[in-house]
């Protein structure tokens, strides 16, 4: 099944009659996923927006509740949502926070599993409509992290550039509603599969960055190790690897008063760079420095999250690398870790 | 929005405020109509005070205390700093109780010895007035209490009853004596050897008390041959939502707030960060 490029357009500009719509759109010199107000200012052709698609679902700030003369009132549901132009590694990022955050599957004891209620009631209400990647980025390595720049994973309908049209992957009974409430829009004809594998095969021969996840869930052996202060050399505890990495999920929660009698309650992003974010109340902090802080957050992606959840919370994406203002690279720490196994 | 949303506290009230200490005061909370909240020993929860924050703090009182529960809670920060001005009428946000207590099932039959330092002994009083209030189900008990000085000592008026109590042994000492302290001084780990003959195998230590102490303490406990096992730790660390989502409590691959307060020496001797 295929739908040509304008007509996809056509129907996203349709579709915000009943959904809020998220795409990527250009801002000066950055994109990021803002609400559509005009489908001419959707851009498609930038690879990596600057923030993570998860940030329509996990929004930076959000208010959770109010209070007002001691009663609490929830904040107001939220409307039915399309995320556009998704992405492979972000839409796999927000497969691994659908895992974490809905505690799918976890393989431990810990106390009541919980369905985070604000992921899911976001996530229940979005459409996600990914696109595959016809180019790399400098820093992309998707393909080392178990999907590629075709990959379907996370998405409810993948679409695959293809001439003038997009061939349609779609993986859930969501997507398949979609297209069904819609299928004057869609044409039969063309192999999505053939597409699929055309696309990343050329995306992939041009990428040049790679990570070594051979040695994915080992790192814990050289937990006492001086090796954490050479890979975190440099490392200013900045937070941008964090709060643009798309399987990030450590957040703070803050009060806002707003009266005399009355607040707001929000959750915002957190990272577990900064200094306090594990200071205790007696002053005992946990992990007190760079080496430690930077430690936990490979260990985070590359060993604890395996051990809950069977898999690796990173996609690839490479903003960690590319963003770094002191240039760490995620691919030299897992090879140089690597090479110390 | 699910119906049961543990994200949203309950607006509780407090009935009456105790200064224990200058720094320290005991709060009783009551939550909307007289409800219990349904904790056990060594369990937290989540408060709030509305416009400034959220803190987490263990419970201070047995379920078998009565219908409202108790938060011994020192004057640290900016939660903890306006809480200390509240009066009883004033109200709170509680979410909880959250998290792994001490087993108090599993430790019937058992004897039990008691390691608290400092504040340390605030959710450790959960379960010692637990004990106390099913006496006959434990065997031997033993309450070790370590303090920086005499002044700094928490329910005061409790010590006193414990020093008489036939039902316990209490054994207490100040790192800094004054000259009006007739008891011990020096650190805690002083006071192991005035523990008499134990049954180590039929034996529980339960441990709370300032970071630097549990690893001293722990060692004193597997000199008097309580395996590992036996050993139950409660972990302070920055426990945010209460839930297992908001990272902060993260010690290696485990939450605090979900596979704790409450750890198992066993299960934290190999995670680095725990001690």
């Amino acid at each position: 099944m295929k739908i040509k490029k304008e007509k996809m357009l056509s129907l996203i500009d349709e579709s915000r009659k009943t959904h809020v719509v998220y795409a990527p759109q250009k801002n000066g010199a950055v994109t990021n996923f803002k609400k559509v107000e005009d489908i001419k200012s959707i851009d498609l052709k930038t690879v990596r927006t600057a923030t993570p698609a998860k940030e329509a679902v996990f929004p930076q700030t959000e208010l959770i509740y109010k209070v007002e003369s001691d009663k609490v009132h929830q904040a107001d549901a939220s409307k039915p949502a399309i995320l556009f132009g998704v992405r492979p590694c972000d839409a796999r990022g927000i497969q691994v926070l659908d895992n974490f955050f809905l505690a799918r599957d976890r393989k431990d004891g810990g106390k009541q599993p919980f369905e985070d209620p604000y992921w899911k009631e976001k996530r229940d209400k979005t459409l996600i409509i990914a696109i595959a990647c016809e180019k790399p980025l400098s820093t992309c390595a998707c393909s080392s992290l178990g999907i590629h720049p075709a990959s379907e994973a996370g998405s409810d309908i993948l679409l695959v550039p293809e001439g003038d049209s997009y061939q349609l992957v779609v993986s859930t009974e969501k997507g398949k509603a979609f297209i069904e409430a819609n299928k004057s829009m869609f044409e039969d004809g063309g192999d999505a599969k053939a597409a699929q594998e055309k696309v990343k095969k050329a995306c992939e021969s041009m990428m040049i960055f790679k990570l070594d996840t051979s040695k994915a869930g080992q790192y814990m052996k050289l937990y006492e190790s001086p090796i954490w202060q050479k890979v975190s050399q440099g490392c200013i505890s900045c937070g941008v690897c964090t709060f643009f990495c798309p399987t990030c999920h450590c957040f703070e929660m803050r009060d806002r008063k707003t009266g005399a009698v009355s607040c707001d309650r929000d959750k915002c992003w957190d990272s577990c760079h900064f200094t306090v974010y594990s200071l205790e109340a007696s002053g005992h902090n946990p992990r007190p420095d760079v080496a430690a802080r930077y430690r936990n957050k490979i260990l985070d992606k590359y060993q604890y999250h395996m051990t809950l959840y069977g898999e690796i919370a990173c996609t690839g994406c490479g903003r960690c690398s590319d963003l770094c203002p002191s240039g760490i690279s995620l691919s030299e720490t897992l090879k140089t870790l690597g090479g110390a196994l | 929005m699910q119906s049961l949303n543990l994200y949203e506290p309950m607006i509780a009230t407090i009935k009456s405020v105790k200064e224990l200490t200058p720094t320290e005061k005991m709060f009783e909370v009551e939550l909307p109509d007289g409800k219990r909240l349904g904790h056990g020993p060594g369990q937290f929860v989540e408060m709030t005070v509305f416009g400034v924050g959220e803190a987490p703090i263990s419970i201070c009182s047995s379920p078998t205390d009565g219908n409202n529960f108790h938060l011994t809670i020192r004057k640290v920060g900016d939660v903890t700093g306006v809480v200390h001005t509240m009066k009883p009428g004033d109200k709170l946000g509680i979410r909880g109780p959250f998290g792994y207590g001490f087993p108090v099932d599993q430790l019937k039959g058992h004897d039990i010895i008691i390691v608290a330092g400092g504040i340390g002994l605030a959710p450790l009083r959960s379960v010692i007035n637990y004990i106390f209030h099913n006496r006959s189900d434990f065997g031997q008990f033993t309450i070790i209490h370590g303090a920086k000085t005499p002044s700094d000592m928490l329910f005061k008026d409790e010590l006193e009853g414990w020093r008489k109590n036939p039902n316990v042994v209490y054994l207490e000492t100040v790192d800094r004596p004054t000259p009006e302290w007739k008891g011990n001084g020096g650190v805690i780990t002083t006071l192991f050897k005035k523990v008499g003959k134990i049954n180590p195998d039929n034996t529980y230590a339960l441990v709370c008390g300032p970071p630097v102490m549990y690893k001293y303490v722990i060692l004193e406990c597997g000199v008097l041959g309580i395996p590992d096992s036996h050993i139950l730790a409660s972990l302070e660390r920055r426990m945010k939502c209460g839930l297992g989502k908001c990272g902060h409590c993260q010690i290696n691959g485990l939450y605090c707030c979900q596979h704790g307060p409450v750890f198992t020496y066993t299960q934290i001797k190999h995670l680095e960060e725990a001690l």
